[in-house]
């Protein structure tokens, strides 16, 4: 029985290439390079599954490519030793090597579609590895391959096999992707975030594909992730990592029922948003924006399409947190460019019943105002901060440029900033820092609805926490009327009063906050809700743990 | 190697002394360019002639000096023309969308699909040589690679959520086109304008080697190439000389546009989203 | 991608008009009384009095509106009659076909050998990016943009007919006529070639499909054969295309200066005699066939792009 993957030791370092290569045999960190990772141990025993969780930018996937070898250049191996099941993979020459990668290891990523060679078929990467790992050619690794994308879920494999790429969707290619990793009958599968980028359905049944191989052919898994929520009801055990160091590992409920690192408590502290607040909504509250039956539809290259709007009817009350719930594509962020004008409707109206400048076409108008997704996409990259805060302002002519930069000064301050900030460029602040910006700009147009779209997507879990308890605070201070728009249930959950709950284009649900989250009417609010992956807190007592493998390691 | 800012020192340089000694060509020239010597006909470069001299014994470095003005002013008029035409018409088409965008996009395959020189030669046909038919032969077709560089930056600037917000804001057209659009075209149009200088420089030499440019007495590098040709076998420097100053400029000016368009589109793809968010405290 | 041929399609027929109607309009914009030079076209006497000029207007139609004339014009041209030459008193359609043939042969034989040369070139730079192999490559084809034909033209002669008598200074008879022609038109194809097939292969090499190609267990070698290299050569097929466009009506000074007698000479020769049924002769066929290879360089990238094609399913 081989004893799975062991990693002892492992450094790895980015040298520039000015640093002179061949002098790579030298301890930790190397000389004159940056370490990326520092003596890292992992172990992944067949049938396992193994979460290595950590931030950005912690070294988790330069773990997954020195297993397989490769390393961008510049970055080196310095030391250490990588076996699978008795070779030893540091040392290993490329052809050894070449029967590993994806025979004996299995290779998933967050991006599925990037990784298929846009002018090739699904088919055709298929024959690859069933040609090289299985010796298979022709008709036999024609019907081989229908049979793994069957296996995957495809219900028409024939289909898929001669698709291209960028006609599957995200969830069909990360399906295709799991197809290819297993045309090898890999022993280990290494998952580099493959569901990060899918909504909660989809990120359900990936990972159930994956578990499924392991109770099935006891395939290990070593599963990368920056989310522990979302393996928490799946991993054996937990390794939480950090600049390149393992800072805690154990069984997954040891680490999660008891952190002990400062690290992995930050991590466990962004998964949990509980919901802080029962507010009910004010019934009575007057309507700020009202949506009356709007559509839109955007060309498509000759196609009939369904529009990305279908026939919504909505309104916002005054002072009122609205959740707009959606999986990618089901028309979130148009909604929110038609009610700030930026796309006009095809039919129906949208007003605004505060503005006095609100007509048929859109609520745009100082009052309405929108916070984007990418905050550093929201600042021109080469003007500077002050500038760019202030170019709204100009058109009002009545102040002068010290009653402006009084203001400004004002309103950063506000979103817990120092104004300081103000003469430098976009590149020098953090996410969370220019997201605090848009903010602070849109609100010295003194609006009375924020709308954010995915605002606190781009985020990092523990500046996402901040950046919610903002704009949490400036609805309370300011009877800022706010709508939410994200497709991540606990954000939704954490800020709003009421929910809509937008799917293909069509308000499906609209309902106060708890009565969706405890009893959703629509099909797709069910499975929305209940693909939500349970909180962390909720799964701790239920989850398994499977000692005995775990012991099992020698 | 191509980086290295000598190469942008020397180049500029080359450049630079070019320029100044073309405007100055009166002054400097050592002899009257019209001036016959038949008597010192085709004469090997000497210690009188530091070019030697061509068929009429008219001295080369002083044609060459003469020549250039011609060259060089039909060549910046012409890309100043189409530069600032096309990016108007780029930043329109792509600010404006709908029908006009799509008027404006198929006038420019259109041109775009027409061989340069056969338009030059036919309003040649048309107008007869001269200054105005070779800057309007260059303008016609030449404005189209401007406005479709500038209108493909102009969508995809305008798509950047900066602009959006701008929108959203309230700001004024002007203030997006002039402060957000044009600055982050600037760039690669001006590395884009010094390419197609270095083209029109030699597209306004052939036109003229053909005949078909500027008239006698008056001459540029393209005609003096065409004279001395019949006497390259006994006088190489004829041809020799006025070619390679055309090379030269045009060289130096394509590698200065291109290093400026690479500039400037590695600041665009740097965007500082890519250099990791930090989470603030 | 039924819409997108439909638009090309549109856009082709247009621009064909639009350049036809243009030419037409030649007698009629260049100094002279367009009659008598539109009858000279038509009639192969010389001298032609004013008795026999009303006849001949009525006859010919000339008094007709500008409309009505063109379209006749443009009847006759789809039937081949393309009127006489002045200067040779012959039909002009006798005159362009050979010229054509001669220079598409020009052409075919310059491209093949430009992308021939680029596709290694270029190859070789990405693989070697960085290194002196690439700067040297970069730099020389970059500097082949700033190389004027009609400098370098007579100076290959000088060297290689006329002091080293290797090759023919003119003509276009064998292959050896060949060789410095298609040398001096090749380069600046060559600068762009091999820039586009390098970055295309920058491009391929770079994309993250090729390391999942290379965690599948594929060899550098087989990776680069299979996934980079087809990728990487693409943009060069609509490339080829767009330049055999450009080189139809480009190749005027190579054909001057080596007197090749095709459709660069032949338009050269119209407009320094004023042979207004040649120039417009020619001036038709080469921006039809521009026309119609540039909807053939978009049809092509249609074509081989996936992405487009599925389109039309």
């Amino acid at each position: 029985m081989p004893e799975g993957l062991v990693v002892e030791h492992l450094h790895v370092s980015h040298r520039a290439p000015e640093a002179a290569p061949g002098s790579g045999t030298g301890s930790a960190g190397g000389r004159g390079g940056h370490p990326i990772l520092s003596g890292v141990d992992l172990a992944v025993a067949p049938g396992e599954f193994v979460a290595l969780v950590g931030a950005s930018g912690s070294g988790k996937t330069m773990t997954a490519m020195s297993v397989l070898g490769l390393l961008p250049p510049q970055v080196h191996l310095d030391g250490g030793t990588i076996r699978l099941g008795g070779t030893d993979l540091a040392r290993a020459r490329e052809t050894e090597l070449n029967r590993v990668r994806g025979g004996r290891i299995g290779m998933l990523y967050q991006q599925p579609k990037r990784m298929f060679n846009p002018r090739r078929t699904v088919g055709s990467h298929l024959r690859e590895p069933l040609k090289l790992h299985g010796g298979l050619r022709g008709a036999r690794a024609g019907a081989r391959a229908l049979e793994l994308l069957a296996e995957v879920g495809f219900e028409d494999p024939r289909w898929c096999a001669r698709a291209h790429p960028h006609q599957l969707s995200g969830g069909m290619a990360q399906r295709a992707m799991v197809a290819l990793a297993l045309a090898g009958r890999p022993e280990l599968l290494l998952a580099d975030e493959p569901t990060s980028a899918l909504d909660t359905v989809l990120e359900r049944q990936i990972l159930e594909l994956i578990d499924r191989e392991r109770r099935d052919r006891g395939v290990g898994i070593l599963y990368i992730t920056h989310n522990l929520a979302t393996v928490s009801a799946y991993a054996d055990r937990v390794m939480v990592m950090d600049t390149g160091h393992i800072v805690e590992s154990g069984p997954a409920g040891a680490v999660l029922n008891a952190p002990q690192s400062a690290c992995t408590k930050a991590l466990l502290d962004a998964a949990a948003l509980n919901p802080a607040r029962t507010a009910p909504s004010a019934t009575e509250a007057r309507p700020v924006v009202v949506l009356d039956s709007i559509t839109k539809r955007f060309p498509s290259n000759g196609r009939e399409a369904r529009p990305a709007v279908d026939q919504v009817s909505l309104d916002l009350r005054e002072g009122e947190i609205l959740g707009v719930l959606g999986q990618s594509g089901s028309g979130k962020s148009t909604l929110a460019r038609l009610i700030v004008g930026l796309e006009t409707p095809d039919s129906g109206r949208i007003t605004g019943t505060l503005g006095a400048d609100a007509d048929g076409t859109g609520a745009a108008g100082s009052h309405v105002q929108l916070v984007f997704q990418d905050p550093h996409d929201s600042f021109d990259p080469r003007m500077r901060l002050r500038t760019s805060l202030e170019a709204p302002l100009l058109r009002r002519r009545d102040t002068t440029s010290e009653q402006r930069r009084m203001r400004i000064h004002e309103v950063v301050q506000e979103v817990g900033l120092d104004p300081g900030l103000l003469d430098g460029f976009p590149g020098q602040c953090s996410g969370g820092q220019l997201q605090r910006l848009t903010i602070a700009r849109a609100l010295l147009l003194e609006p009375t609805v924020l709308i954010c779209d995915e605002a606190t997507s781009a985020l990092d879990a523990v500046t996402q926490r901040t950046v919610l308890d903002l704009l949490l605070r400036l609805h309370r201070n300011r009877r800022l009327s706010l709508v939410m728009i994200s497709h991540d249930l606990s954000v939704i959950r954490y800020m709003s009063h009421r929910v809509a709950v937008l799917f293909q284009g069509r308000l499906v649900e609209l309902a106060e906050t708890e009565d969706l989250f405890t009893g959703p009417r629509h099909e797709h609010s069910k499975q929305l809700v209940a693909a939500a992956l349970p909180r962390v807190c909720a799964i701790l007592d239920a989850h398994r743990l499977p000692q005995e493998q775990v012991d099992a390691l020698p | 190697m191509r980086d290295r800012p000598v190469f942008v020192r020397a180049a500029t340089g080359i450049l630079v002394l070019v320029v100044v000694a073309v405007a100055a060509s009166p002054w400097i020239a050592p002899s009257s360019p019209a001036e016959q010597d038949l008597a010192a006909r085709l004469l090997p470069p000497g210690s009188a002639h530091w070019l030697g001299t061509d068929h009429l014994g008219r001295d080369t470095l002083s044609r060459l000096l003469d020549g250039g003005r011609f060259s060089l002013v039909i060549a910046s008029l012409a890309t100043l023309l189409t530069g600032v035409i096309g990016t108007g018409i780029g930043v329109l088409s792509a600010r404006r969308r709908g029908w006009l965008d799509e008027v404006l996009t198929r006038t420019n395959d259109v041109l775009l699909a027409l061989p340069e020189m056969v338009v030059a030669l036919f309003l040649v046909a048309v107008l007869g040589p001269g200054f105005l038919s070779l800057v309007l032969a260059l303008t016609v077709t030449g404005w189209t690679p401007f406005a479709r560089l500038a209108r493909a930056l102009a969508y995809d600037v305008s798509a950047r959520g900066f602009v959006e917000s701008a929108r959203v804001l309230g700001c004024s057209t002007t203030f997006i086109v002039f402060r957000h659009i044009l600055p982050h075209l600037a760039g690669p149009l001006l590395g884009q304008a010094a390419l197609r200088f270095g083209q029109f420089l030699i597209t306004v030499g052939a036109l003229s080697y053909l005949g078909l440019g500027v008239q006698p007495p008056q001459s540029d590098w393209g005609s003096m190439l065409a004279a001395a040709q019949p006497y390259a076998a006994r006088a190489p420097v004829g041809i020799l000389a006025p070619g390679l100053v055309v090379f030269t400029v045009a060289l130096c000016v394509t590698f200065l546009g291109q290093r400026l368009a690479r500039m400037s589109s590695t600041r665009m793809v740097l965007n500082p989203a890519s250099s990791g968010a930090v989470a603030d405290a | 991608m039924m819409l997108f041929l439909a638009r090309r399609a549109a856009t082709l027929g247009v621009t064909v008009l639009l350049a036809s109607f243009l030419v037409f309009l030649i007698p009629y914009v260049t100094p002279g009384d367009p009659v008598r030079k539109i009858i000279r076209s038509r009639v192969a006497g010389e001298v032609i009095d004013d008795s026999v000029l009303q006849g001949l207007t009525a006859q010919l139609g000339l008094q007709d509106p500008l409309v009505v004339q063109y379209l006749r014009w443009l009847g006759r041209l789809a039937g081949g009659d393309m009127g006489l030459s002045y200067a040779s008193r012959t039909p002009v359609v006798e005159q362009v076909v050979p010229a054509l043939v001669v220079t598409l042969s020009l052409v075919v034989l310059t491209l093949g050998t430009a992308a021939a040369v680029s596709v290694v070139l270029g190859i070789v730079a990405a693989l070697q990016e960085g290194r002196p192999a690439d700067r040297v490559i970069t730099t020389v084809t970059q500097a082949f943009i700033a190389m004027p034909e009609y400098w370098l033209a007579p100076l290959l002669v000088l060297v290689f007919a006329l002091n080293l008598s290797l090759l023919p200074s003119a003509g276009w008879e064998g292959p050896a006529s060949a060789v410095l022609p298609v040398t001096v038109l090749a380069l600046r194809p060559i600068s762009y070639f091999t820039s586009a097939v390098r970055e295309g292969m920058l491009d391929a090499l770079g994309a993250e499909h090729v390391v999942a190609a290379r965690a599948r267990g594929l060899s550098h070698f087989h990776t680069v054969r299979k996934h980079v290299i087809p990728n990487g050569l693409l943009p060069l097929t609509t490339l080829v295309a767009v330049w055999f466009a450009g080189l139809l009506g480009g190749s005027v000074i190579v054909e001057v200066v080596f007197a090749i007698p095709g459709m660069g000479r032949l338009l050269y020769d119209a407009v320094l005699n004023s042979d207004i049924p040649l120039a417009q002769g020619g001036v038709v066929v080469v921006v039809g066939l521009a026309v119609v290879l540039t909807t053939a360089a978009d049809l092509i990238h249609g074509l081989l792009n996936p992405r487009i094609r599925g389109h039309h399913a």
